[in-house]
């Protein structure tokens, strides 16, 4: 690979202080990623776009579920068993514009029926709440696409439920 | 619990959890009210809170082709009737 071609890297997680006081000593049940808004991110008003943020939801996700074990594709390939989302909320407090600095807070709140997973947004300089979220995802059995209305017991122990 | 009480009971999370108010018993929920199966999985956890116990797998299987109030409480109550003692 030529030397032009950096590798990208996803940022790293790092826990998050407050998010930790909040959940008791249960650092597996929160988790942070920090962000730089990149261009190709922004509308034509210069703001972020709001389906971008499901983006910003995915990779806080998947790093909090990495930091308990769980790695849902891997999970999928082993056992064929997919999570698809089911449900998502957004509620936009303000907007991200261009080089913001963000932190994305990953947090879950249950995992016995579905995996519920709920997001902020907020800015590294002032921590103003930019956005919240919420993604909700169930088992489901492939190739029958039956759904398993409990989440398989070693993904839930794995998340702390 | 009785009918009644399980009737008012439905209805109650149809209205706060479904924002369906008050459909009619024998109504076709999927149809007329867009009553889907996500909505299914999470109308069986509370069916589960109001029962004070777990159902089988077989059991949700079986809720899924409920499509009416009244086959819910028709659910409901073969649920409860298989899981009391025998004489």
């Amino acid at each position: 690979m030529s030397k032009k071609f950096r590798k990208i890297k996803y940022p790293e997680p790092k826990s998050s202080v407050n998010h930790l006081v909040h959940m008791g000593k249960d650092a597996r049940k929160s988790c942070e990623v920090l962000f730089t808004v990149p261009f190709h991110d922004l509308d034509p008003m210069q703001r972020v776009w709001h389906g971008n943020y499901f983006k910003y939801f995915e990779i806080a996700r998947t790093a909090l579920f990495a930091r308990s074990g769980v790695d849902l594709f891997n999970y999928f390939k082993e056992k064929n068993c997919l999570f698809p989302i089911i449900k998502t909320a957004t509620k936009y407090v303000a907007s991200l514009e261009y080089l913001d600095e963000f932190k994305c807070s990953a947090t879950i709140v249950e995992a016995q029926y579905k995996i519920v997973v709920e997001f902020k947004i907020r800015l590294t300089r002032n921590n103003q709440l930019c956005a919240k979220g919420r993604t909700e995802q169930v088992a489901v059995k492939y190739p029958e696409k039956e759904i398993l209305f409990e989440i398989p017991r070693d993904i839930r122990e794995a998340l702390g439920f | 619990m009785k009918r009644d009480e399980i009737r008012s009971r439905i209805l109650q999370i149809f209205r706060e959890e479904f924002e369906i108010k008050d459909p009619g018993l024998d109504e076709d929920l999927r149809e007329l009210y867009e009553f889907d199966s996500i909505d299914a999985i999470e109308l069986l956890r509370e069916i589960e809170i109001m029962l004070g116990f777990k159902l089988t797998r077989e059991d949700k299987k079986r809720a899924m082709d409920i499509r009416t109030i009244n086959q819910i409480l028709d659910y409901i109550d073969s649920i409860v009737a298989g899981r009391a003692e025998p004489v």
